[in-house]
């Protein structure tokens, strides 16, 4: 399990962009926009990069109001503590997925609701 | 030491709201189908999910390996309660890794439709286990991945 464990970090942390905004944090809190603004990449990209640095625990995000902050993970969780929290960063995210998979299969699926609406 | 003194449980309720702008019967569809769910549910690029059996009825068993595309290494069961169409899905799910169990959660959807839109409520009410000697392992792998992570700044 701590194999798994630190595969997932160094998993996160094999990219350069997200070693990049872990420095960023390390100096302190920071909004969605102020870590994507020194690093010439798009929200979406930013936003895939906090996800993956989120479930392996190593970043956590709050968002207060329309503004999302993003801090390093202070706390040293432990295994079942960042098992939870773990499953509940991609759990938030599957269900986002889940929007956009309806969202992209709009209409392509009305034949067999109709099917089985009764 | 027995297993009782090695080991501790954790309990956590997760709940999940979302809105979607569609009928709870598409919604619902999204969650039955497994192609469906193989679209969405894979939660970032570098994960992956294969099913080695998918029984969506109550009573049946679907069996899948998840984790990262290149080591899915965890072993999931989830076991399906009870299924109303278009409004409800219970599901007892299980998580093992290297043949041993990590977590087990009670999954609760819940499919309200809201004017055009359905509302989405997932609870998950989980156990996960804590291994006492492996989290001393953990926190020290973790505290020196951290310091071999600092020298790469």
């Amino acid at each position: 399990m701590q194999a798994a464990a630190l595969d997932r970090t160094f998993q996160a942390l094999s990219d350069p962009t997200r070693r990049a905004m872990v420095q960023r944090l390390s100096r302190g809190p920071a909004s969605v926009s102020e870590l994507a603004k020194p690093l010439s990449i798009s929200l979406p990209a930013v936003m895939q990069h906090l996800q993956v640095l989120e479930a392996s625990g190593i970043v956590r995000t709050a968002k207060v109001g329309r503004v999302r902050t993003c801090s390093v993970e202070p706390k040293m969780l432990s295994l079942a503590e960042r098992w939870i929290a773990e499953r509940r960063a991609n759990w938030e995210r599957k269900l986002d997925r889940l929007g956009d998979y309806l969202d992209a299969t709009a209409g392509e699926n009305d034949n067999d609701e109709k099917d089985r609406s009764k | 030491m027995t297993a009782a003194t090695q080991t501790r449980m954790l309990h956590d309720k997760i709940v999940m709201e979302r809105t979607y702008n569609t009928s709870p019967a598409r919604v619902f569809a999204a969650w039955e189908s497994v192609e469906a769910r193989l679209r969405w549910s894979i939660p970032f690029p570098e994960a992956g999910a294969a099913y080695d059996q998918a029984e969506f009825r109550v009573g049946g068993l679907d069996i899948m390996r998840c984790g990262l595309k290149s080591d899915m290494r965890f072993l999931a069961h989830v076991r399906y309660l009870e299924i109303i169409n278009d409004a409800r899905i219970v599901m007892a799910e299980s998580i093992a890794e290297d043949g041993k169990i990590r977590a087990a959660s009670l999954i609760t959807v819940e499919l309200e439709p809201a004017g055009k839109e359905t509302k989405q409520t997932v609870t998950m009410q989980v156990s996960a286990i804590d291994g006492a000697d492996m989290l001393d392992g953990y926190r020290v792998g973790w505290t020196a991945a951290l310091d071999n992570i600092a020298k790469e700044f």
